[in-house]
């Protein structure tokens, strides 16, 4: 998207705060140009072509010097003020749309990447707006300084726009290959990085292996891509700025060149020309700053492009929203979810998500799940069971095949099922740096007993008495580091917590010994109420399941209860038979 | 700050070698700094010639020489001052890259224990964050403060050649701005070091958010999060808008001292020039010096606060390199080839003052495969890392082969042992250089022929790219299952002569289980291994069982013959075990 699209979109956020900056900095950047006037009086003044006293022009210099001062101080807390709204502004936007916004959401980057689009990308966004106004002071001094100069000799001041313009042209042409350039160091740094967290990870293994050398020198390898992008880029960087310093000195050799007639017959001043010296500096850094803010533009573009992917479908509307009333403030009310009909069936039909690279995909997957039924979906490796729970979840986009809730076709599996109508554990639970608490209750408003039944339910009571602070221990990657079983039996309490109808459990075997499984299946199994939709390959499960769904190659094979399959499906036999059985 | 001691010195003794090379590309920098600071204070003098010209009006002719001049001094000035500054950026790169390859070795080199303590993400920051702020820093250091200084002395001594009240105000100016730039920067540090921290609450926020991205969106938790977030946005709000508040200060200081600066200049040039002291021009001349200070102060106050970032950094760095591996490399005899005997003979080991594991004695045959069992944390995988030299014993000895592993040719060591950790760590690469790990030297058969004995063929096959296949560093697209044969693969590409396999103790599904199981029969055939067992499959093909309880061989014997006691902890355990694992509980035998 062009970046005067989205300035103009950022425009309507807190625009009286906009304005005032404008005002500010047009002042701050726009006094200057009354420097060179003073300078010039003064020179004239003190080499006796004007008959004044240089006094009056040291003090016009002095009070210069002190109302912008008075417009900096103000400009700061007006920018700042601004600044973080606005970067606030649309962090938030993307960080809504990627939890809230309709349709399936996977994270198309890894979170170290996601995090610095975040972090730079939006800055690079919000440059722009910072640029657009200082462009205004900037303008404002070009302005008045071209006109002083103009009034002291106009075909002089018209030399000095000559290297202006040819200094921004060559900017213009070189800002393509900035881009490039900015890309490739980028996406070098993050090999060099990405191997380092894999090399420091697996050291382990590495030292076992006595490979530390082929590793080391796949360092070194991507340490030189690194090298080279990085000074590809500095080498282009210098030159430009070279360019650009350069223009400003011919202009005023130009000046000295063109204007040595006009020096020898008087009719330049002394002042007249020290003006033309204290300006053209000036213009020649704002000269700079345009090139620089040439290639903020790109920039911006590539910034937003990269906020965008990680939006996946995100378009402005989302991302440039300016609801700016709601952003700061203390905690919102989270009051509970909106009561919904009770629950009847859940109906898959013909769903199927194809999947990319070794990944396995699913296809025309059929079947029901009615109300208070125990349905385990089993299969081997690669048959698709994860892709299944999470395309019918929509955390994966179908490509084809429709849910149904209480036989109605759903339109947005992923906002529609969610608490009170479901909820999920995934294969590997996330927890994040609070308390085990809210970790539990995801910030929800919930009564100790409902609590205390969800520790009941997942197993979880022993454990927490054993944490120092119990529930209000700090948990997570910044916290206490808790067992697989501990994170998947906290995962297993968050989603009893919610009180969904229906769960849907991704193989909760993969951390837990068998005997708590047990325990947890029992205390679940004696809740009448709930649902159960659940992925395991193993027997106990099995054994407590009203239906079994066997997929093979991402297709149903077989469904049934647990005795019609092993009598009818070799499959199920084989994996039945695979399966150690000793309790 | 801190004047360079001891330890300071130790840490630039660091660069040293990594300088070197680049020696005559340096001294060719300070030379171009030189003449460059020359050209720069050559200009304005060039200037301020013209502005007496025009006073005394003279000829056309001599202006156009002096124009040319300007030009020609101001066009060198500036392509000297972007080639040093691309010849200091290659320099620090390249010191940047030596460095980073020495603290990775390094680093690599060290106790798992330093490891297991300290997390990846840390040691990115130091190994890439912290290295390139200090070559940067001194890439860019050398360039600018020593041209900074060269103009600053420059100036002063210029402008005491034109008038010495001239001198004393930019010498005057130079010192006062000087002193109250550096003692205002300690404002700016810690304003800073508040803005640092709010903002990485802010993105470890959102940083966590994301990885848990399917955990809110499937339990209708975003409306939370977000709710959530709003008092983080306020909380880094507030803060950073008083961070930027604080540092103003600094910023109005600045600008009010420079511009106070050239006023002072244009005060005191207009006396001189009254006076009749100085001419016009020179006026000029103090005026234009008194502006060129403004950069180089800003410039030096800039570099101390990167100088004290990059000394943060070099003394983290140094921390690191500091710290030296405990297992001594100076072993000199190689382990034989083929399936080694291993002889624990009364091994004490204690991690600082915590006993590991007592005086145990164990032994193994050529070729004999052990079932290590016993509950998490009673020293079962110390013991491993003992037989593989993670550690050495604290008393008595491990031997190998008869050879005690201290005496032991360390690349003997890791060529003979293939240790397979219970959580495979895949990196962002192909299958091959994840099998290989990263060995270009290994030929693509080789890897397949490895993945095909392993079982792993009819996979690999039916990957796009075959071996070629891009896997992610999070092993995407695989299991841990699967991960666990991509390092039955790489232990078997090495043929060991001892195989050490802590096994996963989770549950995968049972077609892999079946591939794992017979991978494993496969990798150990024939060779000595050592197996922290899960899975009762793999301890009933072990031939002997050893129990470790709280650091003792509680039991140790033939399989067949503990198997059929019931009064031994083996058979115990054996009935408490469901579903195909063993519990991970003591059983009282």
């Amino acid at each position: 998207m062009n970046p005067v699209r989205i300035a103009l979109r950022l425009r309507r956020a807190w625009p009286w705060l906009l304005t005032l900056n404008f005002v500010m900095w047009g002042v701050f950047h726009g006094l200057p140009s009354l420097f060179g006037y003073a300078v010039g009086l003064l020179f004239d003044r003190i080499a006796g072509v004007d008959p004044g006293a240089p006094a009056a022009a040291l003090v016009l210099f002095g009070a210069v010097i002190i109302g912008r001062l008075l417009f900096f101080e103000a400009g700061i807390w007006a920018f700042s003020t601004y600044w973080f709204s606005i970067t606030l502004l649309l962090r938030r936007n993307l960080l809504r749309y990627l939890m809230e916004a309709a349709g399936a959401r996977q994270l198309p980057v890894s979170t170290g990447s996601a995090v610095s689009t975040f972090r730079e990308d939006v800055d690079d966004v919000a440059t722009y707006m910072e640029n657009l106004i200082d462009a205004t002071g900037i303008l404002a001094f070009v302005m008045s300084a071209m006109w002083v100069l103009f009034r002291i000799d106009a075909q002089l001041a018209a030399i000095v726009l000559i290297p202006i313009g040819l200094a921004l042209l060559l900017t213009q042409a070189l800002s393509g290959h900035i881009r490039r350039f900015r890309r490739k160091m980028r996406t070098a740094t993050e090999e060099v990085t990405g191997f380092l967290g894999d090399l420091f990870a697996a050291v382990e293994s590495i030292k076992a292996a006595g490979k530390e050398g082929p590793m080391l020198a796949h360092l070194e390898e991507v340490n030189r891509r690194r090298q080279r992008a990085a000074l590809n880029d500095s080498a282009l960087t210098e030159l430009l700025r070279t360019i650009n310093r350069n223009m400003a000195n011919l202009g005023i050799g130009a000046i000295l060149l063109v204007g040595a007639a006009a020096i020898a017959d008087g009719s330049l001043s002394v002042g007249g020309l020290a003006t033309f010296l204290v300006y053209i500096p000036r213009l020649t850094s704002y000269m700079a700053w345009a090139g620089d803010m040439v290639a903020q533009h790109n920039r911006t573009r590539v910034a937003y492009d990269r906020i965008t992917r990680l939006s996946i479908d995100a378009g402005p509307d989302q991302l440039l929203a300016v609801d700016t009333l709601d952003l700061l403030g203390r905690e919102g009310s989270t009051s509970g979810a909106a009561s919904v009909a009770p629950f009847s069936s859940l109906e898959v039909r013909g769903l199927t998500h194809l999947h990319d690279a070794a990944g396995s995909g699913i296809a025309d997957v059929g079947f029901t799940v009615p109300r208070g039924s125990f349905t385990v979906i089993t299969g081997r490796i690669g048959s698709g069971k994860t892709t299944l729970l999470r395309t019918l979840l929509g955390l994966l986009p179908p490509h084809d095949g429709e849910v149904l809730w209480n036989g109605e076709a759903v339109e947005d599996p992923g906002s529609f099922l969610i608490p009170p109508r479901s909820a999920y554990t995934p294969q590997v639970p996330r927890l994040v740096s609070e308390s085990l608490l809210e970790n539990i209750t995801m910030g929800r408003d919930l009564s100790s007993s409902q609590v205390e039944d969800a520790l009941h339910l997942a197993v979880l009571g022993p454990d927490v008495v054993h944490l120092e602070h119990g529930l209000d221990t700090v948990v997570g990657s910044r916290g206490v580091r808790l067992s697989g079983g501990q994170v998947q039996r906290s995962a297993a309490a968050r989603m009893f917590a919610t009180e969904a109808e229906l769960l849907v459990f991704d193989d909760l075997s993969s951390a837990l010994d068998v005997h708590t499984e047990a325990l947890l299946w029992e205390r679940l199994r004696e809740r009448r109420a709930v649902t159960g939709l659940v992925v395991s390959p193993r027997r106990p499960p099995l054994r407590r399941a009203d239906q079994v769904i066997l997929l093979e190659g991402g297709r149903v094979s077989d469904i049934g209860t647990l005795d019609e399959l092993l009598d009818r499906s070799p499959g199920m036999r084989a994996l039945w038979e695979d399966e150690e059985d000793d309790d | 700050m801190t004047l360079p001691g001891e330890r300071s010195r130790l840490r630039l003794g660091l660069l040293a070698p990594h300088l070197r090379p680049h020696l005559g590309i340096a001294v060719a920098s300070m030379v171009m700094i030189v003449v460059t600071v020359g050209l720069d204070l050559a200009g304005p003098i060039v200037l301020a010639r013209a502005i007496d010209a025009a006073v005394e009006r003279r000829s056309g002719s001599d202006l156009i020489g002096i124009a040319g001049l300007f030009i020609a001094v101001s066009v060198a000035a500036q392509v000297l001052s972007a080639a040093t500054t691309y010849l200091g950026t290659r320099i620090g790169w390249s010191v940047a890259n030596d460095l980073r390859l020495v603290a990775a070795r390094h680093v690599t080199a060290l106790d798992l224990d330093y490891h297991t303590t300290t997390n990846p993400g840390t040691l990115i920051e130091r190994v890439d964050g912290d290295i390139t702020s200090i070559a940067q820093f001194f890439s860019n250091f050398a360039v600018r403060v020593v041209s900074t200084v060269l103009l600053l002395v420059g100036i002063v001594t210029l402008t005491f050649r034109e008038h010495p009240t001239a001198g004393f105000t930019t010498l005057g100016f130079t010192v006062v701005v000087g002193a109250v730039l550096l003692s205002t920067r300690s404002v700016a540090i810690a304003a800073s070091a508040e803005q640092r921290g709010v903002a990485a609450r802010l993105y470890g926020f959102i940083e966590e958010r994301l990885s848990a991205i399917d955990d809110i969106r499937a339990n209708g938790a975003g409306h939370l999060v977000m709710a959530r977030f709003k008092a983080v946005m306020h909380d880094y709000f507030s803060k950073s808008r008083r961070a930027d508040m604080r540092r103003s200060v600094i910023w109005v200081t600045t600008i009010g001292f420079f511009s106070a600066g050239s006023l002072l200049a244009l005060v005191v040039g207009t006396a001189l020039v009254r006076s009749g002291a100085i001419t016009v021009g020179t006026a000029y001349l103090i005026f234009q010096y008194m502006t060129k200070l403004e950069a180089p102060i800003e410039e030096i106050t800039n570099q101390m606060q990167e100088l004290q970032k990059a000394a943060a950094g070099l003394g983290r760095l140094t921390e690191i390199l500091d710290i030296t591996p405990t297992v001594d490399r100076s072993g000199i005899v190689p382990l034989p080839d083929g399936g080694l005997t291993v002889d624990f003979d009364t091994v004490t080991f204690a991690y600082d003052d915590t006993i590991a594991l007592h005086g145990i004695d164990l032994h193994l045959a050529a070729g004999e495969r052990l079932g290590l069992l016993g509950r998490t944390g009673g020293g079962k995988s110390t013991l491993t890392k003992l037989a593989a030299r993670f550690y050495d014993p604290g008393a008595g000895s491990v031997r190998l082969g008869g050879i005690d592993l201290r005496r032991a040719e360390p690349s003997s060591v890791r060529a003979a042992i293939s240790f397979i950790t219970q959580d495979v760590q895949l990196f962002e690469g192909t299958v091959k250089e994840n099998i290989t790990f990263f060995d270009d030297q290994i030929a693509d058969e080789r890897v397949e022929h490895a993945l095909a004995e392993i079982g792993l063929g009819e996979w690999a096959g039916s990957l796009e790219q075959g071996i070629h296949t891009i896997l992610g560093s999070a092993g995407a697209g695989m299991s841990s299952g699967e991960a666990q044969l991509v390092a039955l693969a790489r232990a078997y590409l090495r043929q060991p002569g001892l195989v050490i396999l802590d096994e996963p103790s989770s549950r995968v599904d049972p077609a892999t289980e079946a591939l794992i199981t017979g991978a494993i029969d496969r990798l150990t055939a024939g060779r000595t291994a050592i197996i922290i067992a899960h899975r009762l499959d793999t301890v009933r093909s072990v031939d002997k069982i050893a129990v470790i309880s709280e650091g003792r061989l509680v039991e140790f014997g033939r399989r067949h013959d503990l198997a059929a006691d019931p009064s031994s902890r083996f058979a115990a355990l054996l009935a408490a075990s469901a579903d195909g694992l063993l519990p991970d509980v003591e059983v009282p035998a």
